[in-house]
């Protein structure tokens, strides 16, 4: 005899979760007041905000000299800050020694290298085909900035400023991305003089700092071409700047190739595939996913690093505003020139770095769907 | 016919370890064999010397009479599938396109016949409707029968199983074993690690019960079960039954 089932249960409905308002005022004195320290530590601070913010606000506004008539109206009693020196200077901090007349062509040069940066920003063009398009835009970024075929022939000792930055900048990732992915594979190869060579370079490059690079690539590349041969500054720095990405980067690629599990590599072998095919199709787009946060880091620090090859006498917009203050009529001013340089390295940096949380939480959720 | 032949087989890892200790087994076409013994005894060991993803060290193992050692990797791998516990589908590619890969870079077939194939046999493991989603998208018991069906690309002559079953919830166990005895009773040739017993009992031709990586029984199902022949065999079924 079979039990009789009298209760078949109760499934409880699902209900909406409760509302969790917050106004605008719970927020901030959620933010602001949470607990009597933190109450007085943002009193303290209003305090000191309200203190120096009108001086600030009088000097870099209200009392500015905004046009470059004359030098003479900065030092007049009561005068704030100079930004004249920006509006009289801002061609030769953005454009260094390039020829006045052909500042069009090095400021197309560095419209296409952000038109390709931006391009690049979205994950669906993360294709192989993504390098052949920067090499191509390269050339076109060259031949603005050398001229020939109807251009005026320039050299490199000619460029300077931003262009000079963006372009060294571009250079490092164009070459310095398939040089880590190159040193990163090789590390983990079979064949044991190549991955010491490998390991080698990395360790090398790592353990230096990189302005011990860039004196080292513009005082040894020279050396090992012999006499006779030049090589221009622009290239051996950008040499410097590739090595010393591209050792950083693969290190975080092979981070990449080990978190990735070791049964991906498995069924690829199994199902068949050998080394390259397993490598292109299933394991690189799955590894430099993992590591793509990591990996925009490194690409905004080349960015700030090019800021080094100054030192080793390349105008970049630091070295072009150097010598753009040279100018004994505005040398007293450079407070405000650095100032504007400093506007426009943090733009393109906080640009870079709120795109790289966007992509990491991007790829996050992505990641979470299954995809 | 002899589909695989072991003839003393042996294998060291590298840390000195004697993994695989002079085996001796023929597996006829057509047979399914399960392997068992505990945990450690070298049972995934010896599958995957099978498809060469462990070398051996010395012996010999043949496919269909010809040795592995001689066979080149990418037409070994076409003739022996294999099934991982952890499924290892690829995660960043769809269903479909995780089925498409092998047979278009390693059987050369173009992408609408790929394609074509890789429809049928997720139909035939009954996720024909999956085909557009990743397999994170999916259960395990799902992801376990596509990662059959992508095996089943190649139409291998040999199947391998390594605890196919072992990384799921148990309600989906049965979608898998079930797959796995059509395979089976459709005269695949199979050699599967499995604890799945009842399976064992009813689809296997021959059980092998390893321990210290060694064959220590070979038998017909009913005679292993009713009536295993040695000390070991007996503390290991009583245990896992
Ligand atoms: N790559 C390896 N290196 C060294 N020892 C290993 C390796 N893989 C497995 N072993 C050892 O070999 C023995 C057999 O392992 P395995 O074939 O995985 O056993 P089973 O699948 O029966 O549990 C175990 O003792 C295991 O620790
Ligand atoms: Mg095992």
């Amino acid at each position: 005899m079979s039990k009789a089932i009298h209760w078949c249960g109760t499934v409880v409905p699902p209900r909406a979760a409760p509302r969790r308002d917050a106004t605008v005022w719970t927020r901030l004195r959620n933010a602001l007041f949470r607990t009597p320290m933190q109450g007085a530590i943002t009193l303290v601070l209003a305090l000191l905000l309200a203190g120096f913010a009108p001086g600030l606000v009088e000097w870099a506004l209200i009392d500015a000299v905004w046009l470059p008539s004359d030098p003479a109206a900065c030092t007049e009693p009561g005068a704030g800050a100079c930004w004249a020196v920006v509006s009289e200077k801002y061609r030769v901090m953005l454009f260094g020694a390039f020829p006045y007349s052909e500042h069009w062509r090095a400021l197309l040069a560095m419209l296409l290298i952000v038109a390709g940066f931006v391009y690049s920003a979205f994950p669906r063009h993360w294709r192989a085909r993504l390098a052949a398009i920067w090499l191509g835009l390269l050339a076109l970024v060259l031949w603005l900035m050398l001229g020939g075929f109807g251009l005026r022939p320039l050299s490199t000792s000619d460029w300077g400023g931003l262009p000079l930055t963006l372009i060294l900048f571009a250079g490092t990732v164009t070459f310095g991305m398939p040089l880590s992915l190159f040193l990163a594979l090789g590390r983990e190869s079979q064949l044991p003089a190549f991955r010491w060579i490998c390991i080698g370079m990395i360790e090398l490059f790592r353990g230096l700092p990189l302005l011990v690079v860039l004196f080292l690539a513009s005082l040894l590349i020279p050396l090992f071409l012999g006499d006779g041969m030049t090589i221009d500054k622009f290239v051996r720095a950008l040499v410097g700047m590739v090595l010393f990405f591209g050792a950083y980067a693969s290190e975080i690629i092979r981070g990449g190739l080990q978190a990735l599990p070791r049964g991906q590599y498995e069924s690829a072998r199994a199902l068949g595939l050998t080394y390259w095919p397993m490598m292109i199709t299933v394991i690189l787009p799955q590894a430099l996913r993992i590591v793509v946060p990591a990996l925009v880091n490194d690409i905004i620090r080349a960015f700030k690093n090019t800021s080094f090859v100054a030192v080793i006498g390349l105008f970049d917009f630091l070295g072009a505003t150097k010598a753009a203050l040279e100018d004994p009529l505005w040398v007293r001013y450079s407070l405000e020139a650095y100032l504007f340089l400093i506007a426009v390295y943090f733009a393109f940096c906080w640009t870079m770095s709120r795109y790289a949380s966007w992509v990491e939480r991007r790829l996050d959720i992505s990641k979470r769907r299954g995809e | 016919m002899t589909a695989v032949e072991f003839t003393d087989v042996n294998k060291w890892y590298d840390n000195g370890l004697h993994a695989l200790r002079d085996i001796n087994l023929s597996v006829n076409t057509g047979e399914t064999v399960v392997i068992c013994g505990p945990s450690g005894s070298g049972k995934s060991t010896l599958i995957r010397t099978v498809n060469a993803l462990e070398p051996i060290d010395t012996g010999q193992i043949a496919i269909a009479g010809t040795p592995v050692q001689m066979m080149d990797r990418r037409s070994l791998r076409r003739r022996v599938g294999m099934v991982f516990q952890s499924f290892n589908l690829f995660t960043h590619f769809k269903v479909l396109d995780n089925l498409t890969l092998a047979a278009e870079h390693v059987a050369g077939l173009d992408q609408a016949a790929a394609e074509a194939r890789a429809m049928q046999l997720l139909d035939r493991v009954g996720l024909a409707d999956q085909a557009q989603k990743y397999p994170g998208q999916l259960s395990g018991g799902q992801q376990q029968r596509v990662a059959i069906a992508r095996t089943l690309m190649l139409d291998p002559d040999v199947l391998l199983f390594d605890e196919p079953t072992s990384a799921l919830d148990p309600e989906m166990i049965a979608e898998v074993l079930s797959l796995m005895e059509d395979l089976a009773r459709e005269g695949r040739t199979m050699l599967c690690v499995t604890h799945e017993m009842g399976f064992a009992r009813n689809v296997a031709d021959q059980i092998v019960f390893m321990a210290h990586g060694s064959v220590i029984e070979k038998a017909p199902p009913a005679a292993f079960f009713d009536n295993p022949q040695t000390m070991l065999a007996q503390a290991f079924l009583s245990k896992i039954i």
